[in-house]
């Protein structure tokens, strides 16, 4: 299964068993987060632009999270998901800034 | 008058630890002089193409310790009546605004505690306050507390007994004027309380020997200079009572490192920052009555584990369509492609705010700094100018330390030469009503707040930051000066 990151061009493959933002660490790129990954900050935020039905169902914790800042995303923040919660069962294609290599450029 | 200090200050301490030393401990600057990651806001002052007024790099900040902050100040009974009897029956406090009774005979109540004053313009250029008391039975004169009234004299409902506006007795009702032999008419007109005025601001002090409005209010007011509030313009106001203490109210707005948690729409999209490279100043070791604290504007935030670009930050804000971020939400539009290189989000911001058109600032045009970030200044006690349009007040409810009344004015500053409208009235939100998305999530904390103080574990005592929390220990200093005078 693969992640595919835009604007940045970069794609990563992901594992069943990890979060998006686990999957981007251990290929070694970097991910927005203050909190570091644990659903306080919510900055990890993405937009999904394909394949939403291959998301993991949204647990409460995240629920909680996104009703916290769907007022500020675009669209009420439909298709926004936080990275350091959501898991994939295939590939997807979405929105984040700030997504690269770490050391480096893409 | 305290000299203005144009270094920065906010840096390290001049005293600091000058012993070449190897280890890191060594190295730790001492309490209070330790910053967040990243561009502090002088350093951003530095990137200004604008000459800096010197208000923005009057910046000093002194550390008052580490000690635990009682939490009786904010939940006992018997603090908030210390406060009664000791700063509100003597501090200088805001009444009104010089623009909500403009024309002569126009009125309006200010309510404190249990007193209560008539605040009344009674020439063009003269003002006056009573205690809104009738001197026959005692029943309140005025009711008007929300918005202005205009009357030839305040007659008492009860019995008919009337005062002029500059304060005489007008009249006792002929009919029981008989039974009043004992009276001196000359010396029977309305106490005044003192009142005094800045810059279209309406102050009172109860204690007849505080020293004058001027002096109590010192340096402030020539910051101010720059962001005149007389000519500005209350456009809204608002109020509602909260569960809780009144300085915690207050205190929800003095620091900005709260941004993170309570506010992540603010720092999600990586446009607002988090509120960790806020700037805060007290002045004059602490024993000024006014201090500020100035939020850094929307830039690559700090906080994150790698450096995020300027041109990335601006992508964003372009694919987003808007900039979110302490100075409200704000539409932009445009391509990062057709930007000079090295234009920063804050310049873009503000050069949109310039476009738009700003106004209210006296001498220098306006810098990048004043149009994107928020400056907020405190006014002990409770009220927090802004020379941005905000402008809050907070007043204890009564003698119940559980509640208060929190304000939100907007004092707009309008272009030159378009007349101003009326000062809009008071509108009182019912429990139920919402200042608005980032102040709704402000006043779910403060009650939680207020709740949670009082389940600690005795004694409940507060752990403060030494930097960010400047404000709050400030002030607490100021109160309990106050309260042991």
């Amino acid at each position: 299964m693969k992640i595919e990151v835009e604007p940045s061009c970069v794609t990563f493959d992901i594992h069943a068993d990890e979060t998006i933002i686990q999957a981007a660490w251990r290929n070694g790129y970097t991910w927005p987060t203050i909190c570091g990954g644990v659903g306080t900050c919510k900055t990890c935020v993405f937009q999904t632009l394909a394949g939403e039905e291959n998301l993991s169902p949204i647990e409460p914790w995240e629920a909680t999270g996104l009703r916290s800042i769907a007022d500020s995303l675009p669209n009420k923040g439909q298709g926004w998901r936080l990275a350091c919660q959501a898991r994939v069962i295939a590939d997807i294609r979405l929105r984040k800034i700030g997504v690269r290599k770490k050391h480096g450029n893409c | 008058m305290a000299t203005v200090d144009t270094t920065k200050s906010t840096k390290a301490p001049k005293k600091a630890p000058d012993k070449a030393s190897s280890t890191a401990e060594q190295r730790q600057p001492p309490p209070g002089y330790a910053r967040s990651r990243g561009k502090q806001v002088q350093d951003l002052l530095d990137d200004e193409t604008v000459e800096v007024p010197w208000q923005l790099r009057h910046s000093e900040f002194t550390y008052l310790g580490s000690e635990p902050l009682s939490r009786e100040h904010y939940i006992s009974k018997e603090w908030a009546e210390r406060e009664i009897e000791k700063l509100w029956a003597k501090v200088w406090q805001l009444a009104c605004f010089e623009q909500d009774i403009p024309e002569v005979g126009d009125h309006i109540v200010y309510d404190i505690v249990d007193w209560s004053f008539i605040i009344v313009r009674t020439t063009p250029t003269e003002i006056k306050a009573f205690y809104n008391s009738c001197l026959h039975r005692g029943r309140q004169l005025c009711e008007n507390q929300s918005e202005s009234a205009n009357s030839p004299e305040f007659r008492c409902p009860f019995h008919g007994l009337s005062w002029n506006i500059d304060g005489s007795l007008k009249q006792i009702p002929p009919s029981i004027e008989f039974d009043f032999p004992h009276v001196d008419k000359q010396k029977f007109g309305l106490p005044q309380v003192r009142c005094e005025i800045w810059d279209g601001l309406v102050f009172i002090n109860i204690d007849d020997n505080a020293e004058p409005l001027l002096d109590f209010l010192g340096d402030v007011t020539r910051h101010f200079e720059r962001w005149p509030f007389a000519t500005r313009w209350k456009a809204t106001h608002s109020a509602k009572v909260i569960d809780c203490n009144w300085k915690i109210a207050q205190e929800a707005f003095m620091e900005a490192f709260h941004v993170l948690a309570t506010h992540p729409q603010m720092s999600i999209g990586l446009l607002g920052g988090d509120g960790s490279n806020t700037e805060y100043n007290i002045y004059d070791g602490g024993d000024a009555n006014w201090s500020r604290m100035t939020m850094a504007p929307p830039m690559p935030n700090p906080n994150l584990p790698y450096e995020l670009t300027e041109r990335e930050l601006i992508e964003e804000m372009f694919f987003r369509g808007e900039s979110v971020s302490e100075m409200g939400v704000q539409k932009m539009s445009g391509s990062a492609d057709d930007l000079p290189e090295g234009i920063t989000t804050r310049k873009l911001l503000a050069d949109a705010a310039r476009t738009r058109g700003a106004h209210g600032y006296q001498g220098l045009p306006p810098t990048d700094m004043e149009l994107t970030s928020a400056i907020q200044y405190h006014i002990f006690p409770n009220i927090s100018p802004w020379p941005g349009p905000i402008f809050y007040r907070y007043r204890p409810y009564g003698h119940d330390p559980d509640k208060c009344i929190f304000e939100i004015m907007m004092m707009v500053s309008l272009p030159e030469g378009q007349p101003r409208p009326p000062a809009a009235k008071i509108k009182w939100l019912g429990p139920d009503e919402q200042f608005g998305s980032i102040f709704n999530q402000d006043v779910e904390n403060v009650a939680r707040v207020q709740r949670g103080m009082k389940a600690a574990k005795p004694p409940g005592h507060l752990t403060l930051t030494n930097y960010q929390d400047i404000k709050v220990r400030w002030h607490h200093r100021l109160l309990e000066k106050w309260l042991n005078a």
